[in-house]
């Protein structure tokens, strides 16, 4: 099921409703938040209810006896593995094969097509590394193996961060579910705020520019503006809607009481790329750090070292994404530009003009790297950049431009606002006037969700 | 590290009514955060709705229609209705709605006499062609000084299927053979329309989209000029399978060029040479609008040499009424078999704009 469909707004109030009837008694909400969240992933496809629940069992077990044996690294390593082969069986098994048979090929062997017929199951990178996180925890003792069945499924299934994430540690979300949950009226406030500030940045941002980003994306013939604005729609528009999935997501949570993290604090202010990957997709930034780059040695060594942690870092992460050589190539851009970040430190200081410059530089590396991200193959990437040797500018330009730079306004001008005065300062405001401002936005998102019909992009991931 | 396990089941002195409170409070919440909200939303709902019941017939079918045929017939139907008198009015298919560019051919011709086009699909076909005329010169009694009829041969395969769109003319654009939408997505869209125009821009599918960008943007262009642009990249073409290479026949051509008009076209030119018995036959041209060079071959050519005539005739119109203009032009003018590119649009207009310098026109501002 997904944020955006007609069910959701069933099953929403119907789960809630029943939560809050057990207000008094933890086990019950917490078997309800299962349940419900199991119906949740199986409306998508039932079939991989039971894969999604083979790694829970997996995650869970594991966690027990890391806690419990003398051979807690062989349990944890046996846990990895099979959480990884499920994960590198369902996401990455065809590009594997793909890659060897044109290897092959190009060493001279012939080779017969081989490709399997296997589906991705929706959100398996998200939950997959939240159970690896909770092993790895559980293993440096930073946590304790959890005995609850039903609460342990609970943490890894909740069904607002379950497909798209943030992907939560242990420590911040399953011990909520310990805790008594009781909604105040100010959480119900901001959940309805996070709510509509997620639907209009998923539909009326990312949505409408959906469309424009095809287009530049599809042609074999695009003008080089069209590479350049649909570059430039792309990068507004998968921020809108990975931010969109995020806010709705951490403002259902609220209304069962639960805290989500931030997955995003206004990235595209960055003024550096360390400031960028402190700012974007904060759950999986922090995740690599912990459970990449700081085992693999982080910062510690010689420089060479260093450098290589990061580069194997971004990689991981790249292909995180998705079975694409585009993808790697995305994590090794952001890893080098990473490794130069590092290396000449805190240059360009964060103030004045400087501060522009390295606002424009990280945003000109973040943005190659959405073209990489977006092209998708080898043969439209080039064929696009062969398009920058044509500049026409055609009347859809103007649209796109005057698009862009409004849409881009609204945001700019919400994120400034939410700097200066506070993520929810518009419950600040009196209530009439608050409520006007949330009814031109719901009718904003009405009017335009007419033409919208644009899955969750991190739903692929 | 370790957690505050509260494994607690219902307390013993929670009963459903303490429970439906529980759950009543939270709505209760809920509903105390979003009822101004929802009934300023059912307040903008209505002055929508009283907004659309009073906009103008036309502008509701406006609104009706979002496809490129669709959209071109009812503009050109409207401008038949609102345009004033003119020196030169062309009336034809595509290749003409594409091909000319009326506004650069009034600035090469001397005088820069007023220039309009009422040109649009080949699924309209002469009857079509005819409805509309009558609409701008007999309905309204408007002058036009010249009129050119722009046929390219692809228009004389007319089928039964088309009389559809002829259909949508004489119902002054409301019987569409195009799925219609709904009142409540008319409403959103007469929103985006009139509210959003600037700052939303959701284009069209394909290289119109490419090109235009939002449907309006291709709807202003028919309005205020009455022709369009092929949206098509220039350079290498997209649909190049269809024009083939200079080598090479299209297959369209081979198949349907080497055919006589159906008779169906021959009963549509006899609705067209009614009207133009009606207004005068001196003051129409007839214009053939050419094909890529690579589509000729002798059979076809012997086949146009005797059809152009019969379809002059069968107007009622004298061979010296044909605007002398090139059966072909090079491949790489092209959009499609039917279409020229936006570079050879200028081109084709200049030379155009030549011939009719050559040829006296009968002015309306005397």
């Amino acid at each position: 099921m997904s944020f955006t469909e007609i069910a959701f707004f069933a099953f929403l109030p119907l789960v809630l409703a029943l939560y809050h009837l057990f207000h008094d008694s933890l086990r019950i909400q917490n078997a309800l938040i299962f349940v419900a969240s199991l119906f949740f992933y199986g409306w998508w496809d039932w079939r991989f209810l039971s894969l999604f629940l083979l790694s829970i069992v997996v995650a869970y077990g594991v966690g027990r006896m890391i806690e419990t044996s003398k051979h807690a690294r062989v349990w944890l390593g046996a846990g990895i593995v099979v959480l990884v082969g499920i994960l590198v069986t369902f996401k990455y098994a065809n590009f594997f094969i793909d890659s060897f048979l044109v290897m092959l090929a190009q060493m001279g062997f012939s080779q017969s097509k081989f490709v399997l017929q296997i589906i991705l199951p929706i959100g398996i990178s998200f939950y997959t590394f939240q159970a690896i996180a909770y092993m790895v925890d559980v293993y440096r003792r930073d946590i304790r193996a959890e005995r609850d069945f039903i609460c342990f499924g609970a943490f890894i299934a909740f069904f607002p961060q379950l497909v798209a994430g943030p992907i939560e540690r242990a420590r911040d979300l399953l011990t909520q579910f310990h805790r008594r949950r009781t909604v105040t009226r100010r959480q119900v406030a901001e959940a309805i705020w996070l709510i509509v500030l997620g639907y209009f940045v998923k539909i009326g941002i990312a949505d409408v520019l959906a469309p424009h980003v095809e287009l530049a994306y599809s042609t074999r013939h695009a003008s080089g503006w069209w590479v350049v604005l649909g570059t430039l729609a792309f990068a507004l528009q998968i921020y809108g809607d990975f931010l969109g999935y995020s806010l709705i997501a951490k403002g259902v949570a609220l209304l069962f009481g639960i805290e989500l993290i931030w997955n995003f604090n206004f990235p595209y202010w960055a003024t550096s790329l360390v400031d960028f990957w402190r700012r974007w997709h904060i759950s999986l930034s922090n995740w690599l750090r912990d459970y990449i780059y700081v085992p693999l040695g982080g910062s510690r060594g010689s420089q060479g070292l260093y450098i290589r942690n990061l580069m194997l870092t971004m990689l991981l992460g790249g292909l995180w994404h998705g079975a694409s050589w585009t993808f790697v190539l995305w994590g090794a851009l952001h890893g080098v530009a990473l490794g130069i970040n590092h290396l000449i430190g805190r240059w360009p200081p964060a103030y004045g003009l400087a501060s522009l410059a390295g606002w424009i530089t990280t945003m000109s590396v973040v943005l190659v790297g959405w073209f990489l991200f977006r092209a998708g193959d080898s043969t439209l990437m080039l064929s696009m950049i062969g398009a920058l040797g044509n500049f026409e500018w055609y009347p859809a330009h103007s649209g796109l431009l005057a698009m862009l730079v409004t849409l881009s306004g609204v945001i700019a001008a919400l994120e400034w606002a939410e700097q200066r005065y506070g993520r929810f300062f518009v419950l600040d405001w009196p209530a009439w006037p608050r409520a006007a401002l949330t009814s031109l936005i719901v009718a904003y998102i009405v009017v335009v969700s007419q033409h919208t019909d644009v899955g969750f992009i991190y739903f692929q991931f | 590290m370790t957690p505050n396990v509260d494994t607690s089941g219902p307390r013993a002195g929670s009963s459903v009514r303490a429970r439906l409170t529980e759950s009543a409070r939270v709505f209760a919440m809920i509903v105390d955060e979003t009822w101004r909200t929802a009934a300023l939303l059912i307040l903008i709902g209505l002055v929508v709705f009283f907004a659309y019941r009073s906009l103008p017939e036309a502008d509701k079918l406006r609104l009706a229609h979002d496809k490129t045929t669709s959209v071109v017939i009812y503009e050109q139907i409207l401008r038949a209705q609102s345009l004033p008198d003119q020196d030169i009015l062309f009336i034809g298919d595509s290749s003409c709605l594409m091909g000319i560019h009326v506004e650069r051919l009034a600035a090469r011709l001397p005088g820069t006499p007023r220039v309009a086009s009422l040109c649009s699909i080949a699924y309209l076909g002469p009857t079509g062609y005819a409805r509309m005329l009558r609409t701008f010169l007999v309905e309204r009694k408007k002058h036009a000084g010249r009129i050119v009829v722009v046929i390219h041969p692809d228009q004389v395969r007319r089928r039964k299927a088309w009389d559809a769109w002829v259909r949508f003319v004489d119902s002054g654009g409301q019987a569409s053979p195009e799925q219609q939408q709904a009142p409540l997505a008319l409403m959103t869209r007469m929103v985006e329309q009139y509210a959003l125009d600037h700052v939303l821009s959701l284009p069209m599918k394909g290289t119109y989209g490419l090109y235009y960008g939002p449907l309006q943007r291709f709807r202003d262009e028919v309005t205020t000029h009455g022709v369009a642009s092929a949206p098509a990249p220039l350079g290498p073409r997209a649909n190049a399978a269809d024009l083939g290479d200079a080598g090479s026949q299209p297959k369209h051509c081979r198949e349907n060029f080497r055919h006589p008009p159906t008779a169906l076209y021959f009963a549509a030119l006899d609705d067209l040479r009614a009207l133009v018995a009606q207004v005068g036959a001196e003051r129409f041209l007839v214009l053939f609008t050419p094909v890529p060079s690579n589509c000729l071959d002798p059979e076809i050519e012997a086949n146009w040499a005797r059809m152009k005539p019969d379809l002059v005739t069968r107007l009622g119109l004298a061979p010296e009424q044909v605007i002398d203009m090139p059966v072909t032009y090079p491949l790489d003018v092209f959009e499609s078999l039917t279409h020229l590119d936006r570079n050879g649009r200028l081109i084709y207009t200049d030379a155009l704009a030549e011939k009719l310098s050559a040829m006296p026109v009968v002015s309306t501002r005397e």
